[in-house]
């Protein structure tokens, strides 16, 4: 596979440049806006010369391009700086953290791309039916919806109401020992170690949050595979195998999706782009102490190294998502040619 | 100061009694010995250590750190306010209903007793000799020594407070013997006890930070922002960042079982305010910290629910930059304190969770008076012809900034906007994130002074005294005197205050000094000074308020 060779090797270019550019971006951005973190970690009870020494301590007497050269230094070793208010390297700290928004994020992703596409193929197949205006109106909630609204209003009716959740306390009930770490997805470490009754209060804890996230990135998901879904029929090869007496199940899950999928996969994409910034909403409702909680407290007090750290690791893990689903066209199609 | 001090109190009777017997043999002195206690929380009863002993609180924020001797967050404060223990402390007093007042007196609390010389220069610690650390080694003269010295010469901001003591310099602080200790001010110090009785100051173990210390961390700051070896009533038995911390009492705090009504309180991080509402109303926590002012009546009509609120003397205020046009006539800044809608802005932001102070110094700090201020008797006319006369008959138009983050600011600002607006001052609200705000706020012109012509910001004195509240707000090129007053009586006021150790001469001080302030040079609008509120399960008891407002754990028990 000489030729995807020189593609992935040309698409981790791009990406080494995209990340690149990140840095610089994310650098000036915070650099630049009035607030001084010296004087913030020094706190209301300072004067100028415990700020000043603050600011030598922390290389904010330099020249921008100094800060910049000694940041991209350790960004070059993999360090993402200490946080300025609590000491700890930002790496570690996005570490510990990081496990929890994965958790939370892939479980709401894959429920809805269960509901996307599922609701969207039904929508397609009886399009103008009452299934498909149900459908749409859904797409239409989900699209409308305020998220922290909607993750309040869950936490009140399904916890306190219903008392069907558990309290919106992180992922695992007060007492509960966490897993031994292996993952650092509950869910997953403790099957690994078979304490089966962890793995349901970790689910437990789960199922809600998950499900608020699910139902607002569904809704383009929906309409995507709504519509691409309907192209597809309506399209001269589908009329055709219809004609020559292919089952329609076999017409619709493998000629229709299958070839619906292409621009499905293109918004699985975007989606993520909706996961994280939906992910910080209910972190915060849920007590969910993954990075975006994280993010956002920092980003309150210009913790400059902890917000860098942050939108570096999601530029990484977005540019890395396309990446895969760039490759991931070749395969659903052959027709798309990777050069 | 911002912020609270620390002083806690107690207590076991026997411990108190051994207490007051110790100050009585021992401190033939001529001026203030700690004084009798009289009112005490009641030592409790030996608790299970199942839910009944558990208090789980959700907090509105994170401990960020708790190096004792750096600034961190209210959450930071609050956890290492349980795990040091200072000299001496505010004497609790009983108001009933499960709470508890710090005092303006001093009581021993790592030292057994003190006694403060004639002229108030040289103060003499006996230490307790059943004091230790958590790790079983025995508190010394030489760790409350070293601590002092990690002040004056260490990592953090804490000179700024042992200035108001008069100790600069650590030739002033003596070790005796092993358990007596003698600081010697360079000039009378009327806050020397104030000062001691902070958190900040509470016990450090020379030992555990050599043991820590490196080369590039002398101090061993590294050690201390996630550990310590506990001199006060708790140790941290579970660290969790961003989740969760456990805190149970130290065994070998001097004070013993008995001082404790709980057996471990579960410290939980809840960042969403309703969250925090909706867990308090299940009953899965039982204190919330944080609850809006004006989801507070409702939850008092919740007999499940009970909400504590006292009164203190934050002072939330929209300062008036004397240096920055149209601020810079003091007309101005009279005709804007005329027009803003005070009772409004008690009703509809705090929703009458608390007061308008009418002075920098709010009721609760010694010496207050509200006598001066008489702008909420201002009308429009005067106000108008007051502008008038400062060369603005028509208004202007001024940015107002505030931290969006805060509510109750962007709320006042929205009230003086339209108070303004009667008298043809246009004022744009600028709502900025609490980091910008800040970094406005410490902007600086040509010449070295603060450049923000206009905000609303708040202050509270951890030592809770007026010395305090007008050095940090109005003390002549004072870093944190964002509205650059300068005057030569109120100067003379201030030094005058720290020094002196006489109330009635205190008193008449402070009255000029407010009378100067408020009349005079009037850099602030007085907006409201709230109640610190705690919510808590109805059967939750024993809120103990110190003056650095952080919670002490010891006494919240169950019923």
């Amino acid at each position: 596979m000489p030729r995807l060779l020189s593609y992935l090797l040309r698409r981790i270019g791009l990406a080494v440049v995209t990340l690149a550019g990140v840095v610089v971006f994310v650098f000036l951005l915070t650099h630049t806006l009035p607030s001084n973190p010296a004087s913030l970690r020094a706190g209301p009870l300072a004067d100028a010369e415990l700020i000043h020494k603050y600011e030598v301590e922390m290389g904010l007497d330099q020249p921008i391009y100094v800060q910049f050269a000694r940041y991209a230094q350790e960004i070059a070793t993999g360090n993402l700086g200490e946080s300025w208010k609590t000491g700890q390297p930002v790496r570690q700290e996005l570490g510990e953290r990081l496990p929890a928004t994965l958790e939370l994020a892939a479980t709401a992703f894959l429920i809805a791309l269960v509901i996307g596409v599922g609701l969207g193929v039904l929508a397609a197949v009886f399009a103008g039916s009452w299934i498909d205006q149900g459908v749409r109106l859904y797409a239409t909630l989900g699209a409308a919806q305020a998220l922290f609204w909607l993750a309040l209003l869950m936490v009140h009716v399904f916890y306190y109401t219903l008392d069907w959740a558990p309290a919106p306390l992180d992922r695992l009930t007060i007492g509960v020992p966490e897993p031994p770490l292996v993952t650092g997805l509950f869910t997953v470490d403790s099957l690994l170690a078979g304490q089966f009754s962890t793995f349901l209060d970790a689910l437990n804890h789960l199922w809600l949050p998950a499900l608020v996230l699910a139902f607002v990135v569904s809704a383009p998901i929906v309409k995507m595979t709504r519509g691409s879904m309907l192209d597809v029929l309506n399209s001269d090869f589908i009329r055709t195998a219809k004609a020559i007496g292919v089952p329609r199940r076999s017409v619709v899950m493998q000629d229709g999706l299958r070839n619906a999928f292409i621009p499905i996969l293109t918004m699985v994409g975007i989606v993520f782009g909706y996961l994280i910034a939906g992910n910080v909403i209910v972190e915060k409702v849920f007590s969910w102490a993954g990075i975006g909680q994280y993010a956002w407290i920092a980003l309150t007090i210009n913790d400059f190294n902890a917000v860098q750290g942050f939108v570096i690791v999601i530029a990484f893990m977005y540019v890395g998502i396309n990446l895969a689903i760039d490759l991931a066209y070749g395969f659903i199609d052959p027709r798309i040619r990777l050069g | 100061m911002k912020s609270r001090s620390a002083l806690f109190v107690s207590v076991s009777l026997m411990a108190l009694v051994a207490m007051i017997l110790g100050a009585c043999g021992t401190a033939p002195t001529p001026t203030e010995a700690p004084a009798p206690v009289v009112t005490e929380a009641p030592p409790a009863e030996p608790v299970g250590c199942g839910a009944e002993g558990t208090i789980i609180i959700a907090y509105d924020g994170d401990i960020d750190h708790v190096e004792p001797m750096e600034f961190r967050s209210i959450a930071g404060y609050d956890a290492t306010a349980n795990l040091y223990e200072p000299l001496i402390q505010q004497e609790l007093v009983d108001q009933g209903d499960g709470v508890f007042i710090g005092s303006e007196k001093f009581i021993g609390a790592g030292a057994e007793s003190y006694e403060v010389s004639a002229d108030g220069t040289v103060y003499t610690f006996h230490l307790r000799k059943d004091a230790k650390f958590a790790d079983g080694t025995p508190i010394t003269a030489n760790d409350y020594y070293y601590t002092l010295k990690r002040a004056l010469e260490g990592p953090g901001y804490i000179t700024l407070l042992t200035g108001f003591m008069a100790v600069s310099s650590m030739d002033q602080v003596e070790v005796v013997d092993d358990y007596t200790l003698k600081i010697t001010a360079s000039q009378p110090a009327a806050l020397a006890e104030i000062i001691l009785s902070f958190q900040v100051l509470g016990a450090v173990s020379e030992a555990t930070a050599t043991a820590h210390a490196t080369a590039d961390d002398p101090w061993a700051e590294t050690f201390f922002r996630t550990n310590s070896n506990s001199s006060g009533p708790y140790i941290i038995t579970s660290w969790n960042a961003g989740v969760e911390y456990v805190f149970e009492p130290n065994p070998n705090y001097w004070r013993g079982s008995e001082y404790f009504h709980n057996c471990k309180v579960i410290f939980r991080v809840v960042p969403d305010a309703t969250t925090r509402e909706q867990l308090l109303r299940a009953g899965d926590v039982d204190v919330a910290l944080g609850v809006p002012y004006g989801d507070l009546k409702e939850l008092e009509a919740n007999p499940d629910i009970k909400i504590y609120h006292v009164p203190t003397t934050r002072v939330y205020h929209a300062g008036m930059n004397q240096l920055q046009k149209p601020f810079d006539d003091v007309r101005v800044r009279k005709a804007m304190s005329m027009v803003v809608p005070y009772q409004a802005i008690i009703d509809n932001v705090i929703y009458g969770y608390g007061a308008n102070p009418g002075s920098p110094i709010a009721a609760g700090m010694v010496t207050h008076t509200d006598e001066f201020f008489t702008y909420d008797q201002g009308t429009v006319d005067e106000a108008k012809a007051l502008l008038a006369e400062a060369g603005y008959p028509n208004g202007f138009t001024v940015d107002l900034v505030v931290p969006q983050e805060d509510q109750a600011r962007v709320d006042s600002a929205t009230w003086i906007q339209s108070g303004a607006a009667t008298i043809g001052v246009t004022v744009n609200v600028n709502a900025l994130p609490i980091a910008q705000f800040n970094g406005l706020l410490d902007g600086m012109d040509e010449n070295s002074k603060h450049n923000l012509p206009f905000y609303i910001f708040e202050w509270y004195s951890w030592g809770n005294d007026p010395a305090f509240q007008f050095t940090w707000n109005f003390k002549c090129g004072q870093w944190t005197n964002y509205s650059n007053v300068c005057n030569e009586e109120l100067e003379q006021i201030i030094t005058d205050l720290t020094l002196s150790r006489d109330p009635a001469e205190r008193e008449e001080l402070s009255k000029r000094g407010q009378e100067i302030v408020v009349q005079e040079e009037v850099p602030w609008i007085y907006l409201y000074a709230p109640e610190w509120v705690i919510a808590t399960r109805s059967n939750v008891s024993g809120i103990a308020l110190f003056n650095d407002l952080t919670l002490r754990y010891a006494f919240l028990g169950k019923k």
